[in-house]
């Protein structure tokens, strides 16, 4: 009994030990939040754009967060020119930045030093007014470096809120042997003239819809369509809470029209379905930003050679893409300042960056041909660097976004379902929808 | 005959059931075999050649340290809120004090509010404490769980014959030795099901890590899987194989104490 009694003693010391044990290894970092990343350098000091002069004495950690797996060569070149600033990487998923945002402005916690902002959250993000102007005192960024496209996009009443960091600009990608097969060539020059309007493109794509007897579509979804129509409305969707009607239901009654020919087919973006329709010889067409060779065609199809790129009728677009942005009061903002400034404003930044497999927006690195040249497998010999930062980049607009477009956003994601599988639903309906689910969500947007 | 013919039929629908149940499991696991990209191309029914790629990604993200913090934040919270859970439903299911019915009243009426409600003070609570580097934040909200109060004083109720415990209180044992010695051998199947229960609200939990954590090393399973990938490519297949090694721990917990784990939820369903 007595026995029996020592054990179950000895069992509950051993509980409330292993316990006590499990809570000590919870304190593993410092007390406070952040402190870890503290320097001991006086917070801000901003040390204005610099790029080239070396290490300057700055010494320190910065924390950025972000969803992209380190670009090692690109953090190792700064780290050569920057030895005693080191990067503190906190993995935040893309879609899930906003809403940490918000909870730690809220709260009162320690902001990052610098924030990668995905295209799609941009708007929402730009919105909360917690980013520092990049074009003011102490970064005074250097907008001449970026491309012209890039000040709308990246600029609310005229303050640059980030710096973007991957090149995003948009092509056509056609599978040649297609194109060959049905319209006699398969050369980009020569289909860019055949293609000079969308019209032109519905037209030809309703002939390939006859000849290969409906099996041979131009596009896979109807997403895509939006996509790139998206990218070249020639005017905002919203100034301010005003939705510019016309433009968006001229988007609207042209995703009709593509509709109606029957030359796009009806997959849902991003799906297996739409993935392994690369490796097919069903679609001649897809739009295609600078990653999607690599990250999406290439992973798809793996037969060499199958593709083309070419400049899309009405010029090239914005697809997707991150940029760069430091919060207001964060303790860093020298240090992050300086990794933006390198990483995505210098020479050395984007030579390193391409590297990894990033194409910044760092202008003049693009004059010399030996930096644009690049080929990928899928794409043959044809040097897609060229069509992408020469001549693409040249027909390529971009226009700001605010928060609403981040409605209109989801509220076309809805319209896109129906009129995709839809065929009576027309660009009345559509409207009428987009209004509806407009003032569900943003009661102040104004038509 | 009919009898054989039922049992054939009920066998039959059972085998079926099963299989629904449990294909999405076996694809799980599967497809953390194959390469991100083949996952696409179509449904995958055998097992790939690419485990030890995927191994390799999911390593290379300090999994074993995200499996660890992970491991440290359920089953202290489970242990904290099972203790605490068990003596506070003790406290109201066989003691009498002032305002007890107020008191469990407002246990209930908080299990009614939202959690998200509260995450910006719990933050700033956290901040307060100096908390906000540990792992504690994500422990401690267990340790005050209304449902598990709830669960225990019900189980504590009808599962515990009070003459037990007043013989053993004329027999000199204390409170608590009566707590230890006398309940906690009676409620075994609540102690199992409201463990298996809070193991996995904590090792599945999202939001709070989310908001709280900022740094890598405290990262816990749910963050770490979503950083396997990148902007264009997420690597579903890393990520999924990741989501195999963290559902084993609920799956070894559960097949230890799955018994315990139904009998705990059904008792109390027939009076006896």
């Amino acid at each position: 009994m007595n026995a029996a009694s020592k054990a179950k003693r000895i069992a509950w010391m051993v509980i409330v030990g292993l316990l006590t044990g499990l809570l000590a290894a919870c304190g593993g970092g410092n007390a406070e939040d952040g402190s870890s990343s503290a320097s001991g350098q006086p917070a801000s000091s901003g040390s204005g754009n610099d790029a080239g002069s070396g290490g300057d004495g700055l010494k320190g950690e910065f924390v950025l967060w972000t969803w992209e797996p380190e670009h090692p060569t690109a953090l190792a070149a700064f780290n050569k020119k920057y030895p005693n600033i080191k990067m503190k990487r906190v993995n935040v998923a893309a879609e899930d930045v906003p809403k940490k945002l918000q909870t730690t402005i809220a709260s009162g916690g320690e902001l990052p030093d610098v924030i990668r902002i995905e295209r799609g959250q941009k708007a929402k993000i730009f919105d909360m007014g917690i980013l520092e102007d990049l074009s003011g005192a102490p970064y005074n960024a250097d907008t001449s470096l970026l491309f012209d496209y890039d000040l709308p996009a990246f600029s609310v009443d005229g303050k640059l809120l980030s710096i973007p960091d991957d090149m995003s600009i948009a092509g056509l990608a056609y599978i040649k042997s297609l194109a060959k097969e049905y319209f006699g060539t398969d050369d980009p020059k020569e289909l860019e003239g055949m293609f000079a309007t969308w019209d032109d493109f519905i037209a030809k794509g309703k002939e390939v819809l006859e000849k290969s007897g409906g099996k041979v579509k131009m596009v896979p979804s109807l997403g895509d369509v939006n996509d790139i129509l998206k990218g070249q409305r020639p005017e905002s969707y919203f100034d301010g809470n005003k939705l510019n009607v016309p433009v968006l239901e001229n988007i609207v009654s042209t995703l009709v029209k593509f509709r109606d020919s029957g030359i796009v087919d009806k997959l849902d973006q991003w799906t297996p379905a739409w993935n392994a329709s690369f490796g097919t010889d069903k679609y001649m067409f897809i739009e295609s930003p600078v990653w999607m060779p690599q990250y999406v065609i290439d992973p798809n199809d793996k037969k060499d050679g199958r593709w083309a790129l070419m400049v899309p009728p009405g010029g090239g677009f914005v697809r997707g893409g991150s940029s760069h942005g430091i919060p207001k009061g964060a303790k860093h903002a020298d240090l992050a300042w300086k990794w933006i400034e390198f990483t995505s404003m210098s020479q050395e930044g984007a030579e390193a960056q391409k590297t990894d497999g990033v194409f910044t927006h760092y202008k003049k690195a693009y004059e010399n041909k030996d930096f644009t040249n690049w080929t990928w497998r899928n794409f043959g010999d044809q040097n897609i660097g060229e069509k992408y930062f020469v001549e693409i980049s040249a027909a390529t607009k971009d226009v700001p976004e605010n928060i609403n477009d981040t409605y209109l956003d989801e509220a076309m994601s809805i319209v896109l379902q129906t009129l995709s599988k839809d065929s009576s639903f027309g660009t009345e309906q559509a409207m009428d929808r987009i209004r509806k689910e407009l003032k569900a969500k943003a009661p102040n947007i104004t038509w | 005959m009919n009898a054989a013919l039922r049992k054939t039929l009920a066998t039959t629908a059972i085998s079926i059931l099963s299989l629904v149940s449990l294909l999405p499991f076996y694809i799980m696991i599967v497809m953390g075999t194959y390469k991100n990209e083949d996952l696409f191309t179509r449904i995958v029914l055998l097992p790939g050649n690419y485990l030890l790629q995927n191994l390799k990604t999911v390593s290379a993200s300090r999994f074993d340290l995200v499996y660890m913090n992970s491991l440290i934040v359920s089953l202290s919270s489970t242990a904290l809120s099972v203790f605490v859970s068990a003596c506070a439903g003790f406290a109201f299911a066989k003691h009498d004090f002032r305002h007890k019915n107020k008191l469990f009243a407002f246990i209930l009426l908080t299990m009614m509010i939202p959690g998200q409600l509260g995450i910006v003070a719990y933050v700033i609570e956290m901040r307060y404490l100096q908390l906000s580097g540990t792992l504690l934040p994500l422990i401690l909200p267990w340790i005050a769980n209304a449902f598990g109060v709830f669960w225990m004083t019900q189980f504590i109720r009808s599962a515990v014959p009070t003459e037990v415990l007043e013989s053993a209180k004329m027999d000199g044992c204390s409170s608590v030795g009566v707590f230890f010695r006398i309940v906690i051998p009676f409620i075994y199947p609540a102690i199992t099901t409201l463990s298996l229960l809070v193991f996995l609200w904590s090792w599945n939990n999202y939001l709070l890590p989310l908001i709280i954590v900022n740094k890598p090393e405290l990262f816990t399973i749910p963050l770490g899987i979503t950083s396997l990938g990148d902007a264009y490519r997420t690597d579903l297949a890393a990520q999924i194989l990741g989501l195999t090694l963290g559902t084993l721990p609920v799956l070894v917990l559960f097949a230890i104490g799955s018994k315990s784990f139904v009998r705990g939820l059904t008792a109390g369903s027939v009076k006896g």
